[in-house]
């Protein structure tokens, strides 16, 4: 009985973590950094979500800031749960690069408010910390 | 009951105290009842920054002082803890400390400042007036009354309205000091887009001269299509601007956002037309536009994008005339791929140029992109010929490092950086939907916030003129831009930074009147370049003198003399509106003269003698005869019509009449020509008339050359002179007078009217001086 509950409490706890779709492909190369939501994206055949990585990833693209030497890391991400989806909530990201998916949903339209970014595919979203995501796996 | 008269004392001692005193001030000729308060006063503010030391000073307990502020450079506000008696005040208190005033229930106090205007009439005497009330005179203003400070300034209010109510002048009041009520957007101060101060980082003066511009209009009802995201209600626009719109594919919401969470369309239409002086939010550039609402971005069925024949279709609807009917395209979107095209695109936007707004063309303006990170051009749809491209400048005048740039570009505005992590304020989603929990955004940036800059100054464009032509838009938008970068045109600034005022300026059509210069008896005035649809009003400044029918401009005169008229031309149901005047002169010929081509005025110094002069009337209007006389003196008058000739071979003033009529009447003027001696040392003959002798004194008499050969005096009745002067003996001799004097004799001679011929040196071209001469 023990064991169930167990079980069963950890099937409820990934769940809610995990991103819309549920499926998690290529999980051995996930990553999990913080970042902030900005807003929806352009428009694309699946919901786009721009975010800002609040560390340096390769898996995102820098900008370098005019003004200083900051750089800023932006990446849209597919799937995206919506209890991250609010201005300037942080949040820690597991996620994927997929090739295909970046092919897919690549945008071809935009608000020129935006610059093309890198697209990456969520695999996980919480607002607790990474080890948190890794446990939900 | 002496304990109750006491306790009445005591109540009246408290009630001064703590409850207003009623009393009033003059406005020109209205009372304004006011209550006086203690609790808050002012002083005149002497120069100090340690405010607190004005207490001390003046005796006040530090205890009953809340705060001692700076409101004005000529006075500090005091407020007190409770409110005082003055009879609790130390001497010199009472002197300076002068209540507050209030009117009503209103809170805002209202401060004398100790000094006190007095506009004075005819008889007015102020010296006596500021001797009287001990005023010090600080001067005349430049409106008429004078400004005088009250010795007491605590007396201020008693003096004015004593001097007001009983002394011989217009009217005197205090000069009083209140907030003024700013119905103001409390974000604007951050809007460095419009008015660039340096806030936040920027440098002062590199915005688009929104104010300026504002001054001329503020676009009326000019139809503004946003394509972008979709648009929905905003306290901004809450006044009727937002106009029914268009979602492209088979849904049409519209133009409203898909999704809840979509805000860049209200972001572009906030800094196009947000509404001015509301107390809320930002200033648009454009608050008297309307708003179009136009969904191109997001599929409400879908949440994805459309295709570009369902992008096409709206962009047509945008500018049918049974559609949207817009006269500005406002684009902030693009396609970021490198090499894009859509031809169903590029169809429906080439139409929109060349066919909209009834063939004179809609305005295209495009933000040119934030693709320079990625890779070098113009995204499309904004690389199209013939639209208006705008890039992206930081609010220092740099280029942004993302801004798509190119050929193709023509404008560039200030802007904040992309990917929401800039600095632009404008309009955001209602409540919690849009991109912010509140209804503005301070985030926004990118070319997308850039180029709404230009199809607000667009509109402002074709309010003041909705005859200009989408290519005179365009043309005028390149041509009054602020040059950036290399000198004239370049792939990075285009033509430069928007200038909304130099741009208004130069839509705004020629307008003037053009009629008559004289009416008599009536005349007929138009205005020139009036856009169509516009109407006329006339006036006229003085109607006993001239009256003119309000909508043909036929005037027809009343009485004589000079009347303004002034023409109001409006459009848009008079929400843009131009006034201008013309005086012209009325009734009975005003004639003046021009002397050889040269305005004549009765200072115009004497003419050389010998000299034909050419005299003309410049009269206005037909004029239909002119009768010429001399009136006086010697010469030879000629006249044909308004041109005269005139020339005296003698030294002396003539005059002239010119008796000039019209239907309305005569009038009889005239002019004096005075011929002098152009040509000798100047010489100077008196008396005249003479009785013994005739002085003739030369200014220089040290150069044989430079003296008349001969002096002769000649009887008007005879060719003989009566008595001949040689120069050259007297010069030789050194026998003149005082050493520049010849003295004639003449009281040998019978009395009556002489001429004095002073002959010039033989061989000279010069002429001969001829005076006249009286012996009496």
């Amino acid at each position: 009985m023990k064991l169930f509950t167990t079980i069963m409490i950890s099937f409820v706890l990934g769940a809610g973590l995990s991103c819309t779709d549920g499926s998690v492909d290529n999980v051995e190369e996930t990553t999990c950094l913080r970042a902030k939501f900005i807003a929806n994206y352009c428009p694309s055949g699946k919901a786009l979500h721009l975010i800002q990585f609040l560390e340096p990833t390769e898996l995102a693209t820098a900008i370098k800031s005019q003004t200083s030497d900051t750089i800023r890391y932006y990446a849209a991400v597919l799937d995206l749960p919506e209890s991250v989806r609010k201005p300037d909530t942080e949040f820690y990201l597991r996620f994927h690069y997929d090739q295909a998916e970046e092919s897919k949903y690549r945008p071809e339209i935009c608000q020129q408010v935006f610059t093309d970014v890198k697209l990456i595919v969520c695999d996980g979203a919480t607002k607790d910390s990474c080890q948190t995501l890794t446990e939900a796996r | 009951m002496k304990q109750n008269l006491f306790f009445l004392l005591f109540t009246l001692l408290i009630q001064f105290g703590t409850s207003a005193q009623s009393t009033y001030y003059w406005s020109i000729d209205k009372r304004v009842t006011v209550d006086l308060n203690y609790q808050i006063v002012s002083v005149p503010y002497e120069g100090t920054s340690e405010l607190r030391s004005v207490t001390s000073k003046l005796g006040l307990r530090s205890t009953d002082v809340n705060e001692v502020i700076w409101v004005h450079n000529k006075i500090n506000r005091i407020d007190f803890a409770s409110s005082v008696s003055p009879a609790s005040f130390s001497e010199e208190a009472r002197k300076q400390i002068i209540p507050s005033m209030s009117i009503g229930k209103q809170p805002e106090p209202i401060f004398l400042t100790g000094e006190i205007t007095i506009q004075p009439n005819e008889r007015t005497q102020i010296d006596y007036i500021a001797k009287k009330y001990n005023l010090t005179l600080i001067k005349k203003l430049d409106y008429g009354p004078y400004l005088l400070k009250v010795s007491e300034p605590s007396q201020t209010l008693s003096v004015a309205n004593k001097i007001h109510e009983n002394e011989d002048v217009d009217w005197s009041s205090p000069d009083l000091y209140t907030k003024t009520i700013a119905l103001n957007d409390p974000i604007y101060n951050e809007q460095y887009y419009l008015r660039n101060t340096g806030q936040l980082g920027g440098t002062a003066g590199v915005d688009i001269k929104a104010e300026d511009a504002w001054a001329i209009t503020k676009g009326c009802y000019i139809r503004v299509a946003i394509l972008d995201d979709g648009i929905d209600a905003h306290d901004e626009w809450s006044n009727g601007r937002l106009l029914g719109g268009h979602t492209a594919g088979t849904l049409n919401t519209g133009g409203s956002p898909a999704v809840t969470d979509d805000s860049h369309g209200v972001a572009c239409a906030g800094i196009i037309g947000a509404t001015h002086d509301n107390n809320l939010g930002i200033k648009g550039i454009a608050p008297n536009a309307y708003l179009i609402p136009v969904n191109i971005l997001r599929n409400p069925i879908t949440g994805f994008g459309f295709t570009g024949v369902e992008i096409a279709s709206a962009i047509n609807w945008a500018v049918a005339s049974n559609g949207g009917n817009a006269d500005i395209l406002s684009n902030s979107w693009g396609y970021p791929t490198q090499g894009y095209s859509d031809g169903n695109i590029q169809v429906a936007y080439n139409n929109a140029r060349t066919g909209g707004r009834a063939g004179k063309g809609s305005v295209l303006v495009f933000a040119s992109g934030n693709q320079h990170v990625a890779w070098s051009g113009v995204t499309f749809p904004a690389n199209m010929t013939d639209n208006i491209t705008v890039g992206a400048i930081t609010n220092q005048g740099n280029i942004w490092y993302y801004s798509s740039r190119g050929p193709q570009m023509d404008l560039v505005a200030p802007t904040g950086d992309i990917n929401l992590s800039g600095d632009v304020r404008s309009t955001d989603r209602m409540n919690a939907n849009g991109w912010e929990t509140g209804n503005y955004t301070n985030r926004f940036g990118g070319t997308s916030a850039a180029s709404p800059q230009v199809a607000g100054v667009a509109a402002l464009m074709l309010s003041v003129n909705p005859a200009l032509t989408e290519t005179q838009v365009r043309t005028k938008l390149q041509q009054t831009a602020v040059d950036m970068g290399s000198g004239g045109f370049d792939n990075t600034f285009g033509y430069g930074r928007l200038d909304a005022y130099a741009a208004v300026m130069s839509a705004k059509p020629h307008l003037y009147i053009s009629g008559p210069e004289q009416i008599c008896p009536s005349g007929t005035f138009v205005v020139e370049n009036v856009p169509s649809g516009a109407t006329i009003n006339w006036s006229s400044s003085n109607t006993s003198i001239l009256t003119i029918n309000s909508s043909t401009g036929i005037a027809t005169r009343v009485g004589d003399g000079n009347a303004t008229i002034t023409a109001t031309v409006s459009y848009f149901t008079g929400c843009t509106a131009f006034s201008m005047t013309k005086t012209v002169k009325v009734g009975k010929p005003d004639i003046s003269f021009t002397v050889n081509g040269q305005p004549y005025q009765i200072q115009n110094g004497p003419v050389c003698f010998g000299e034909m002069q050419y005299i003309n009337v410049v009269g206005h209007g037909p004029l239909n005869s002119y009768t010429w006389t001399l009136q006086n003196g010697s010469g030879n008058l000629g006249s044909s019509g308004p041109n005269g000739s005139f020339v005296n071979y003698y030294i002396e003033c003539s005059d002239i009449s010119v008796v000039a009529s019209n239907s309305c009447g005569t009038v009889n003027t005239g002019l004096t020509i005075c011929t002098r001696n152009c040509f000798m040392t100047k010489f100077n003959v008196y008396p005249n008339p003479a009785k013994d002798f005739i002085n003739i004194t030369f200014e220089d008499t040290k150069a044989l050359s430079t003296l008349p050969d001969r002096i002769l005096l000649y009887n008007e009745k005879s060719t003989t002179p009566v008595t001949t002067v040689r120069i050259k003996d007297i010069y030789d001799q050194g026998s003149f007078k005082n050493g520049n004097t010849i003295e004639l004799q003449v009281n040998n001679l019978p009395r009556g009217t002489y001429y004095l011929h002073i002959l010039p040196p033989p061989g000279s071209d010069q002429k001969t001086d001829k005076i006249r001469i009286i012996l009496e």
